[in-house]
């Protein structure tokens, strides 16, 4: 039932269903989000029960709540419903505390950066960012980005671990994007 | 060997949208190396597929992840079908006071039509 609507996006979806409040189409949308959303829960709260559970209240939760506001990114706010839902079970529960400052609220990586477009970035400046990052972070992000590496080769090909390749490649970016978005201050 | 720009600047599969059946093979490490790559690159940029995946990964087997989620979409299922089946319950029960209404609304014209008549009458009466 759920494949013959896959020409639909995520908003279409939803306009429908303020169109015609019809709950079928609120269905084919969390179909789509079950797996993700089971591997969001299941990273949070490291318990497949607890997992599971959690997906269906997010959906219920869901199900009052959309249609009493509007909106426009379903993919990111029903991921901020269920990380919030998750922190909070977390806190909730006294044998795990967590620290929740900085996890309540869902930005999108790279929202505030104006470097996507390839014209605002020269070639020298690149290489000297490159060039300015630690032996570590250079040598993954060049075989990960230049060489199409996957995570599992750059660990096979390097000493790095799994956890150390990912950590290398997201700091290693995003240094290099201060760097880049220092360089258009000073310009 | 690709351009350095590639760094930051996103291939037109960048946007692609992942089946479930691509995210299962990626787990298993059967998904195609330049597929590979390109989910990797997009899990970079998106939190949520991030920890997603990251949290497949920890189910111990792939069956017991397929049945959660076998189980959560067949109890959603119902529950929306539920939802739908108590709307329509709902609309049948009103039924009855909407055709009342009409009834009442439709006696009310016909006794104001005939009063105005008999008014009409004998107001000409000479």
């Amino acid at each position: 039932m759920v494949n013959e609507y896959q020409h639909i996006s995520d908003k279409e979806l939803i306009e429908h269903f303020y169109a015609e409040k019809d709950n079928k189409w609120l269905g084919v949308l969390f179909h789509r989000y079950t797996l993700l959303l089971l591997g969001v829960c299941m990273k949070y709260l490291k318990d497949e029960d607890e997992a599971k559970d959690a997906v269906q209240q997010v959906f219920i939760k869901a199900l009052t709540e959309i249609p009493k506001y509007r909106i426009d990114f379903f993919k990111s706010w029903i991921y901020m419903v269920a990380k919030n839902h998750c922190l909070m079970q977390l806190r909730n529960s006294k044998n795990n505390p967590v620290a929740l400052e900085d996890n309540l609220e869902y930005t999108v990586a790279d929202n505030d950066l104006q470097l996507k477009k390839e014209q605002e970035i020269s070639y020298e400046q690149l290489e000297t960012g490159l060039a300015k990052l630690n032996p570590a972070q250079q040598h993954c992000i060049k075989l990960f980005y230049l060489e199409k590496k996957s995570y599992a080769d750059i660990v096979a090909n390097t000493n790095y671990t799994m956890l150390e390749v990912k950590s290398h490649i997201q700091n290693g970016k995003r240094n290099l994007k201060m760097y880049l978005l220092q360089q258009k201050v000073n310009d | 060997m690709s351009d350095i720009k590639a760094i930051f600047t996103s291939s037109d599969d960048a946007s692609k949208k992942w089946s479930s059946d691509e995210l299962l093979q990626y787990i298993k490490h059967t998904l195609p190396p330049e597929k590979r790559v390109l989910l990797e690159q997009q899990m970079l940029e998106d939190p949520f597929l991030n920890d997603a995946i990251e949290g497949m990964q920890q189910y111990k087997t792939e069956q017991i992840m397929q049945q959660a989620v076998f189980t959560i979409n067949t109890n959603i299922k119902d529950r929306l079908d539920e939802k739908k089946r108590l709307q329509k319950k709902r609309s049948f029960k009103d039924l009855p006071w909407i055709a009342l209404t009409i009834l009442v609304v439709i006696g009310l014209c016909v006794a104001g039509f005939f009063i105005i008549q008999q008014y009409l009458k004998y107001m000409h009466k000479p």
